[in-house]
């Protein structure tokens, strides 16, 4: 059996192999980046041994920037050359091939079962270097009958897999994986161009697998989740009729991003294709029901639009009271909204147990989010009710370039309309800024 | 606006008033194990500065920084700023106790037996937990709570109060204070209310993790590395602000303006309390004496007894006033338990023919001498025995003893079954934060990737911080250059700081009360051992007595050495009755054929040796301590040996030091001449003399008592009309002695050990070899040098052999004095087999005779295939099959499983060895064989691997002739040889060394089948071939020989691997 073997040197998704559906239908993965093909009966279509490795090639360039192939009589022979001898074609005469091969190169003679014992083979090829013998070919002469005194079972196994006699048969590809995408970006992406880079290479790879499953696109959704919130875009493009043209599904999700507000960078995308054979079928035109989180998610929505911010008011450890806390948008996951307030003769209050920390801390109840420079004549009118200040906040002294409001003496003080303030003194430059107001 | 501050500055309120005194009670120490930024002593001076009545150092679950913090109080010393504590300025010590609930309270013991109960409520905590925590409930505290104060850490409730209040009544107090946090008020809230309710006493306290503000970075660094986390994460775990730090009193007393009584209650607190670590009371374990005589008594007749066996008649009278002299100080000062008890331990190691010598300066001591404690006779030697005891310097007398390496743990295990492990433990060492360790804490907490910090520490090597100082590191490593020079700056102040607690290698501490009453015990690593919570200058500092029981490869050598000379070759020769002044032996010596003896066997050692001459055994005592880091450091070296050889003038620099420095040609190069010099010529007292070698040998030294140090000495040394030049060499060789320096008496006792190992080597090199071996791991060169050197001193090697071999090397046969016996390579030279299992193979045949064959050879010893195979390859083997290969590839062919009855046979149709002609197994060549050899026991003796490589090398030297190139030399070539020429050597490395001394030389003493070649490397070309030097073993060497004298270097131009 001819064995075409790929290996790409890193990590593959598995249904990377129903892309070489289009070289036979004998298409075999192996984790985590070899794909085997047989092209027994195939590689005459393509125009020979040489021409089809030359396609699975450039075909298998497409998803990884250094893929190796070779050919062999056996897939144990092929992915050893795949990795060792990359571009070998041995015709019929594997011996050739293992000359001067390091003995390490027999950890990869597996094909599509891998070695069970991998302790008993760095065994024998310890064995093998303390006889003098350090590259494969040395070991061809050997006799079956000595490894299998030695070794038993697998020494035979070794023998047959180097004299091409151990039958492996790659059975017909069954594609079982959905048509989806994931990424992940460690630098989260705000440029639509830099997103479709970050995309293409995902379509490319779904339109291969289309093309290897015989099947056309009718849908393509695309989640985009955001970097600084639970935020996400969800965008769909269905043209009038199934497609495989890439180029179209992609000038057309182009055009949608351009609408889309990126100023909240995006994190990690999902891409779905809904498939089917040329035919089109029927669609689902269900919606989903009206919940609590899709009330909410209106309700933000309105304030936004009114220029205002709205959320859950969450913890968050800080030195720096106004990065003590942050507002969350998204409805909390298993949420109940009655165990936050009570209902009092159709009047409605927060529960106590949320409200004490506020009553008796030291720090106001209204915040500003940025503390607000005082003028000298601001300063002036107020009356600082004690001599050392109610706090001292000396916070982030290794971030060089925000040298204000790094040292601060909070005070209470008075306004002249009795307003009870928290303002604070900038201990490196002494200006006076409002912070907060006291119910 | 105005704040009331300013009011009150410009009269418009009441002036404020001051407390009349005040004592911080909750000091804490970098001793509180990254919860802390300050040193005790640093702690302890700013309280003095800030004119405090007094300070309590408390740190966490320990009294680790307490005799430091101790030190501090007492005197000022005069290298430290001019410092004087307030009259009556009380120190106290006391600790903060973690619960089991994860509250935690403050212990300071009111009195003695207060103190003796914290060491035990510590010792507790610890040995309930694991190593480095603490684990102790309030319930377990309870019985022992009579005689401490408490002061509870808040949060309080009433609950918690009331409780504490049940235990310790009237002895609890609360601390308050006000570091302008929100938390602090709501504690200040709590505790007045309970005051109000339920009468608690209340102090002031800063509740201080630092003595200066400044410190605050380096304790937000500390405590992320302790949360194990960054800056940017560590949100609120960093304190808000840098106030709590010691503050003057004026701050102290405006900010508690409202409650000045609470100021003042420290100072009434700090008067309740009675004790002083001072009062600690050490008593000597109780010696065995004979019944009718004191302990002095017996140890005077047992000194006088060894002065009749060791000296000669004449010499009687003069040793017997030395003795007398000695005896009466000993006597005086109370140590002739001391010297019994060490007796009692030699006498153990006697009794197990365990050798061990007594090193250091002990070695000035007649009694020491004629007991048997040490070997060098002080009355040959003219050592000073005030440098041993002293009556002024009020210090316990130090012996250290070396017992044969591989026996020690016999000596300590003793001492445990007599003292059992409450009365005996051993001392701790402190281990500091280094340089590499600092930074890539300091970077991990700057969020700089670990990559980044990997290849940061790689590129700083041996120079540590010094080679990050240039400001283009900052560029390389792609790092913010103002992070960058806070990661550097944070990064030098964390070093020194202490990090955990390791165990001294051999201190103990033995006494006649239960230790934990004296100090606190922890669990060390190591299963059963117990370890206390100070160091050794806080043993010194309290004037404790330890013995150091350490370790030395040599004397396991020379041990052995003795029993083969008395088995082997009928010569029962020791120590002390080894011939004096051996010609042959020095002729050795100075030809530097030093290679495996002790001590003067380094590079530097034997590059001195033949301009050194040494003739006599004084000359000896001089080479030991000549080449260290001191007299290095200090440029004393060359002019030494220019004066020796009477190449240079011998001049002293002023009348006053003729005497110090006579013994040594006007060069000082021992401990003890270094402190007379600053004592006759820059004034210091002795005491201050000794302060100052104490100073210099602490991990800590602040840089400011080294700037007042340089500073005396060069003053000093101008009043006396000496030079600024010799002022400095002498501040440098004070700096090297640091950690390295050797006193004369110690030089003494270790030339003793070189002069045997010397005359072992010169008349009886196949015992030396031998026994040498059998030491292994010790000293600088491996097996394979040892071998090689010994064939070429013509000793005879058998190899190694299963039918012959013992697990040791061994002589073969029995000769007389001046024969060469051979060698038999002993089982043990194959390192990669255990132990037990080679002892197997001897003690089988032992028990049952020879083994038959191979198939035998299995079944007795049921080695698995591994360990087979290993033995195959190293050769071992050889009589069942002389061809390795086959041998291995038929084993591979056996049945091992010992269920199995064809166990030992071939498991399928070969019954001998005789059906493995079939396989095309390949010829073995002669460099195939060495490397097999190499690999399992690092060396062949049949070929030196320069020997096999030889004639290719050869060959490639015609060709190179051809081209006009420089061809290869050998090491035998390179003596006829002129300076300057070009050479071209190939070579295995036998020691490649960068010493810190030697300004980033390396030096590397290439080895080939004729003999050593000594090559220095220039920081260029060693920056330039590093990854040569260090990754290949096989080099080829380029550059010319620099030629002085009979000294032969090659100075390296390029350093490859040999191809």
């Amino acid at each position: 059996m001819r064995t075409l073997c790929l290996n790409f040197q890193s990590p593959q998704e598995s249904s990377l192999a129903e892309v070489f559906l289009v070289l036979s239908p004998r298409v075999q993965y192996r984790y985590p980046q070899w794909i085997f093909i047989d092209i027994e009966s195939t590689a005459h279509l393509f125009g020979g041994e040489a021409s089809c490795l030359h396609k699975a090639l450039e075909m298998a360039k497409k998803f990884s920037s250094e893929p190796l192939a070779a050919i062999a009589q056996t897939p144990a022979a092929a992915e050893l050359f795949a990795k060792w001898r990359p571009g070998f074609m041995a015709p019929l005469k594997e011996s050739e091939g293992y000359k001067g091969l390091s003995l390490d190169a027999l950890k990869d003679l597996q094909g599509l079962e891998t070695w069970k014992k991998p302790s008993t083979l760095d065994h024998m090829i310890q064995v093998f270097h303390s006889l003098g013998i350090h590259s494969v070919d040395g070991i061809l002469n050997f006799r079956i009958t000595s490894l299998r005194e030695r070794w038993g079972e697998f020494g035979v196994l070794l023998w047959n897999r180097l004299h091409a006699q151990d039958n492996q048969v790659i059975s017909p590809l069954n594609p079982r994986d959905p048509l989806v995408g994931y990424a992940y970006f460690d630098d989260p992406l705000a440029h639509i161009h830099l997103l479709m880079n970050a995309l293409e290479s995902h379509l490319e790879f779904l339109f291969a697998r289309l093309l290897g499953l015989g099947r056309f696109a009718q849908k393509l959704e695309l989640i985009l989740h955001c970097e600084y919130s639970d935020k996400s875009h969800f965008i769909q493009i269905e043209p009038i009729s199934p497609s495989r043209d890439q180029k179209l599904f992609k000038d057309l999700l182009e055009k949608k991003l351009a609408q889309t507000n990126l100023e909240n960078p995006i994190r990690d995308i999902e891409i779905t294709i809904y498939d089917v054979p040329e035919k089109v079928q029927q669609m689902d035109f269900f919606e989903t029901r009206d919940r609590d989180g899709d009330r909410w998610r209106r309700l933000i929505s309105f304030a936004k639009q009114a220029d205002c911010q709205m959320g859950f008011f969450q913890m968050q450890a800080s030195l720096l009271p106004e990065k003590s806390f942050q507002l969350v948008t998204d409805w909390p996951q298993d949420f109940n909204p009655k165990d936050l307030i009570e209902w009092n003769e159709e009047a409605l209050q927060i529960k106590y147990a949320h409200g004490k920390a506020v009553a008796s801390s030291p720090r106001p109840s209204l915040l500003l989010g940025t503390p607000r420079p005082l003028k000298p004549k601001e300063v002036q009118n107020l009356k600082i009710l004690s001599a050392f200040p109610s706090e001292r906040i000396e916070a982030e002294w290794w971030k060089q370039e925000e040298k204000t409001c790094q040292n601060r003496d909070y005070y209470f003080a008075l306004s002249l309309e009795g307003q009870m303030l928290w303002v604070f003194k900038d201990r490196l430059n002494s200006q006076f800024y409002l912070h907060g107001y006291f119910d | 606006m105005a704040t009331l501050i300013e009011l009150q500055n410009r009269g418009l309120i009441r002036p404020q008033q001051q407390a009349g005194g005040f004592v911080e009670l909750l000091g804490r120490s970098n001793f509180s194990f990254l919860q802390g930024a300050s040193h005790p002593e640093e702690m302890v001076h700013e309280s003095v500065r800030q004119d405090y009545d007094g300070m309590a150092i408390c740190d966490l679950n320990g009294l680790y920084g307490a005799v430091r913090g101790y030190q501090a109080s007492q005197s000022n010393s005069l290298f430290t700023a001019s410092l004087q504590a307030k009259e009556g300025y009380r120190y106290l010590v006391g600790s903060e106790i973690t619960l089991l609930d994860e509250t935690s309270i403050v212990l300071l013991p009111l009195n003695e037996q207060g103190y003796s109960d914290l060491c035990e409520i510590i010792t507790i905590a610890k040995r309930q937990a694991a190593k480095g925590f603490s684990k102790i409930s309030l319930k377990q505290i309870t019985r022992l709570a009579e005689h401490l104060l408490c002061f509870a850490i808040p949060p309080w409730s009433d609950e918690r109060f009331e409780e504490l209040e049940d235990i310790f009544s009237d002895r609890l107090y609360l601390p308050v204070w006000r570091d302008l946090t929100w938390e602090s008020r709501e504690f200040c809230k709590q505790a007045f209310s309970l005051e109000e309710r339920l009468e608690a006493q209340l102090f002031v306290s800063q509740r201080p993790f630092m003595h200066v503000a400044d410190r605050k970075q380096l304790f937000d660094v500390m405590t992320c590395i302790h949360h194990h986390t960054t800056l940017e994460e560590a949100k609120d775990r960093l304190i808000s602000n840098a106030e709590r730090h010691l503050h003057s009193l004026e701050e102290i007393s405006s900010l508690w303006q409202d409650r000045l009584d609470l100021v003042e209650k420290t100072v009434e607190i700090a008067a309740r309390v009675d004790f002083s670590l001072a009062q600690i009371k050490y008593r000597y374990p109780q010696a065995y004496t004979p019944e009718g005589l004191t302990s002095g008594e017996y140890l005077e007749q047992l000194a006088l007894k060894g002065l009749f066996e060791r000296y000669d008649h004449e010499l009687h009278e003069k040793a017997r006033g030395m003795i007398s002299y000695e005896m009466n100080l000993i006597r005086k000062l109370k140590y002739e338990d001391y010297f019994l008890t060490l007796l009692e331990i030699c006498d153990f190691a006697k009794s197990k023919d365990i050798l061990f010598q007594g090193r250091g300066s002990a070695a000035n001591s007649i009694v020491c001498y004629c007991i048997g404690l040490t070997s060098v006779d002080p009355v040959k030697v003219d050592l000073l025995f005030e440098r041993f005891i002293s009556e002024e310097r009020n210090e316990p007398p130090d012996i250290d003893i070396d017992f044969e390496h591989n026996r020690r743990e016999e000596v300590i295990q003793h001492i445990y079954d007599k003292y059992d492990e409450h009365h005996a433990a051993m001392i701790c060492t402190v281990i500091c934060y280094r340089s590499k360790m600092a930074l890539r804490e300091t970077a991990k907490v700057f969020g700089v990737p670990l990559k980044t910090i990997n290849e940061i520490v790689k590129f700083m090597g041996r120079d540590g911080v010094n080679r990050l100082l240039d400001p283009l590191t900052a560029d390389k490593f792609q790092i913010d250059p103002n992070v960058w020079k806070m990661i550097l700056n944070l990064t030098q102040q964390l070093r020194g700081y202490p990090r955990h607690l390791g165990i001294h290698s051999g201190g103990f501490l033995i006494t006649q009360e239960c230790i934990t009453k004296m100090v606190p015990v922890e669990k060390a690593t190591k299963d059963k051992r117990y370890v206390i919570q100070w160091n050794k200058d806080d043993i010194a500092t309290l004037c404790l007595m330890k013995i150091d029981l350490l370790s030395l490869g040599m004397l396991t050598c020379l041990k052995k050495a003795f029993d083969l000379l008395k088995t082997q070759k009928d010569l029962p020769l020791e120590l002390h009755t080894i011939k004096n002044d051996d010609e042959p032996t020095y002729d050795m010596i100075c030809k530097a054929e030093t290679v495996g003896v002790f001590q003067i066997e380094s590079r530097a050692q034997m590059n001195t040796l033949p301009r050194m001459k040494p003739k006599k055994f004084y000359d000896l005592v001089i080479e030991v301590a000549l080449v260290r880091p001191g007299p290095l450091q200090g440029g004393m070296v060359h002019p030494y040996l220019k004066r020796r050889q009477n190449n240079e003038k011998h001049t002293h620099p002023h009348p006053k030091l003729n005497k110090i420095l006579e013994k040594t040609h006007g060069v000082p190069i021992f401990q003890e001449q270094v402190m007379k010099i600053v004592i006759e010529a820059a004034g210091f007292t002795p005491g201050e003399s000794d302060e100052l070698r104490r100073i210099m040998s602490s991990a800590w030294r602040k840089q400011n008592s080294m700037d007042n140090i340089r500073l005396r000495i060069l003053q000093g040394f101008k009043k006396e009309g000496l030079t600024a030049e010799y002022a400095e060499q002498i501040y440098k060789t004070i700096e090297g002695f640091a950690n390295y320096g050797f006193p004369e008496s110690h030089a003494a006792s270790f030339a003793i050990l070189t002069y045997a190992s010397c005359y072992i080597k010169k008349h009886h090199p196949d015992v030396f070899v031998c026994s040498l071996l059998n030491s292994q791991p010790m000293g600088f060169y491996s097996p394979r040098t040892l071998v090689a050197e010994a064939q070429r001193n013509h000793v005879q090697f058998e190899p190694l052999c299963v039918q012959n071999s013992d697990y040791d090397y061994t002589l073969l046969g029995k000769g007389c004095e001046t024969d060469l016996l051979p060698v038999r390579v002993g089982l043990r030279a194959l390192h990669s087999i255990p132990e037990p299992l080679l002892r197997r193979i001897e003690e089988e045949r032992a028990q049952s005779g020879p083994y038959q064959d191979l198939k035998d050879f299995v079944q007795r010893t049921k080695f698995s295939r591994n360990v087979l195979m290993r033995l195959a390859a190293s050769g071992a083997l050889t009589c069942f099959e002389p061809d390795a290969r086959k041998l291995i590839w038929h084993m591979e062919s056996l049945s091992l499983d010992t269920q199995s009855f064809i166990w030992g046979q071939p498991r399928h149709f070969q019954n001998s060895l005789e059906g493995l002609e079939e396989d095309p197994i390949p010829f073995e060549s002669n460099w195939d064989q060495m490397n097999r050899e190499y690999d399992t026991k690092s060396y062949s003796l049949t070929s030196h691997p320069l020997s096999v490589l030889r004639s290719y090398l050869s060959e490639k030297s015609e060709q190179l002739k051809a081209l006009q190139f420089v061809p290869y030399y050998t090491s035998e070539d390179l003596k006829s040889f002129q300076s300057k020429k070009k050479v071209r050597l190939a070579g295995l490395a036998a020691i490649t060394q960068r010493p810190p001394t030697a300004k980033g030389m390396c030096f590397i003493t290439l080895e080939d089948e004729f003999g050593f070649m000594n090559i220095v490397i220039h920081p260029p070309t060693y920056q330039q071939y590093r990854s040569a030097i260090y990754g290949k073993s096989l080099l080829e060497i380029q550059g010319s020989v620099e030629r002085v004298g009979q000294i032969i270097n090659i100075r390296a131009e390029r350093v490859l691997p040999l191809r």
